[in-house]
């Protein structure tokens, strides 16, 4: 903070002044005899101790009443209650209750699944298979289709679908066409003719074409 | 919620404001803590030492804070506002005191308004040199006293009283040096005093 002109006149002699400050100094005092006169009044005043009468306890308590209707708390409800034990004012986020329920509850959410990692990995081939029994019977043909003639020939099909190698590998694709493809495979595979189909479908699995490079070098060909 | 909980006493004056605005007691008992005394001590040497009316004065500037904080403006100082709102109030009631006085019925127009409950003067009644300097100051007129007052005693520097005063820097100079020199030469028999 910048000093004012009696900050410096208590502070200095007459002869220690800059040409400035005497500059400043010269419309209000203009030798070193008034000038000295000041500064024993200002020093004077300085040195003498000024009480500071306090106001009464009323006056304080008036303007507490006043301060209370002007701002009127919010009415005690029971929550509130609560909330002031979990989450008092006073004291800082880290001290309070609810913020240190709420660590340890973290710190357990964190630290629990590395101790239940043992039993979890006994547990899984159970969990495969009852997720084996679940998928059996979608795909296991059902009585109630077998009356009907035309499925008789879809209900052969189901076989090469459940063949644990083109499942585990690539999902069987059902290609139909209207005659056998000269160099598709014969696995799995029936012609029009020998599956007695009446619209003659031929129905066959595909292969990936890294199985079978002549069905690659057709394919090339034609497009 | 605040992560951190605020520290009133180092709060400044005007965040503490903002603070009472929103309700907050404990900012306007920090307010009420830094200011109460030294305006109490201001009104009772603005208002004839009567401590009665300096007290309820005192009352109704802090409830002027707490029926209006709005009314502080942010751009100033609360410590300048507080005691330019001071010096209107005072202002107010010497035009009372002067309307009273035009239309006094024959009650004694010497009466002092002293207060007769406060022991500060009876405390201090041995120093002659302090009692001379009060007289002199009341001798003085009151442009010239009120702005040696809140140099010296209330402790503002020339910026802020010319700001509560609302005049220039060189008037406030002007007016200090001229009650200097009035002190000076009416304490003039107390110099080994003010050369201790």
């Amino acid at each position: 903070m910048k000093k004012d002109l009696i900050d410096i006149i208590m502070e200095k002699e007459f002869h220690a002044l800059s040409q400035a400050e005497r500059e400043e100094l010269a419309s209000y005092c203009s030798n070193e005899d008034e000038y000295n006169q000041m500064r024993d009044v200002f020093i004077g005043v300085e040195q003498m101790t000024w009480d500071h009468p306090q106001p009464k306890a009323e006056t304080k308590q008036r303007l507490d009443d006043l301060f209370d209707s002007t701002y009127p708390k919010a009415a005690p409800v029971w929550y509130n209650s609560v909330l002031a034990v979990v989450v008092p004012n006073e004291k800082p986020l880290h001290r309070q209750p609810l913020a240190q329920i709420a660590a340890v509850a973290l710190i357990a959410f964190l630290t629990i699944p590395f101790f239940g990692s043992d039993s979890e990995i006994t547990e899984k081939p159970a969990a495969s298979q009852q997720l084996a029994q679940v998928e059996k019977p979608a795909t296991t043909p059902s009585s109630d289709v077998k009356a009907d003639p035309e499925n008789e020939v879809k209900n052969e099909e189901p076989i090469v679908e459940e063949d644990p190698i083109t499942r585990s590998n690539d999902v069987p694709v059902l290609v139909a066409s209207a005659e056998p493809m000269p160099g598709a495979p014969s696995v799995g595979a029936t012609s029009a003719g020998s599956s007695g189909h009446p619209d003659g479908v031929f129905i066959a699995v595909s292969q990936p074409a890294s199985e079978a490079p002549e069905m690659f070098d057709l394919l090339t060909a034609t497009f | 919620m605040r992560l951190v909980k605020p520290r009133y006493q180092e709060m400044t004056d005007e965040s503490l404001m903002v603070a009472i605005s929103k309700g907050d007691k404990r900012a306007f008992d920090e307010i009420y803590h830094r200011y109460s005394g030294p305006l109490l001590g201001y009104f009772m040497r603005m208002l004839w030492r009567d401590r009665e009316k300096a007290e309820d004065f005192v009352h109704d500037i802090f409830a002027k804070i707490i029926r209006k904080p709005e009314l502080f403006d942010p751009k100033r100082t609360f410590k300048t506002w507080l005691y330019s709102v001071a010096n209107n109030m005072c202002k107010n009631e010497y035009k009372k005191q002067e309307v009273r006085k035009n239309t006094s019925n024959g009650l004694d127009e010497n009466y002092a308004v002293e207060d007769h409950n406060s022991n500060v003067l009876s405390e201090v009644a041995d120093n002659q040199f302090r009692d001379q300097f009060e007289q002199s100051l009341e001798d003085l007129d009151k442009k010239h006293s009120e702005v040696f007052r809140l140099r010296h005693l209330d402790g503002l520097s020339i910026k802020e009283i010319a700001d509560i005063l609302d005049i220039s820097d060189g008037t406030v100079k002007s007016r200090l040096f001229y009650a200097t020199k009035y002190l000076a030469s009416s304490l003039e028999a107390f110099n080994p005093v003010l050369n201790r």
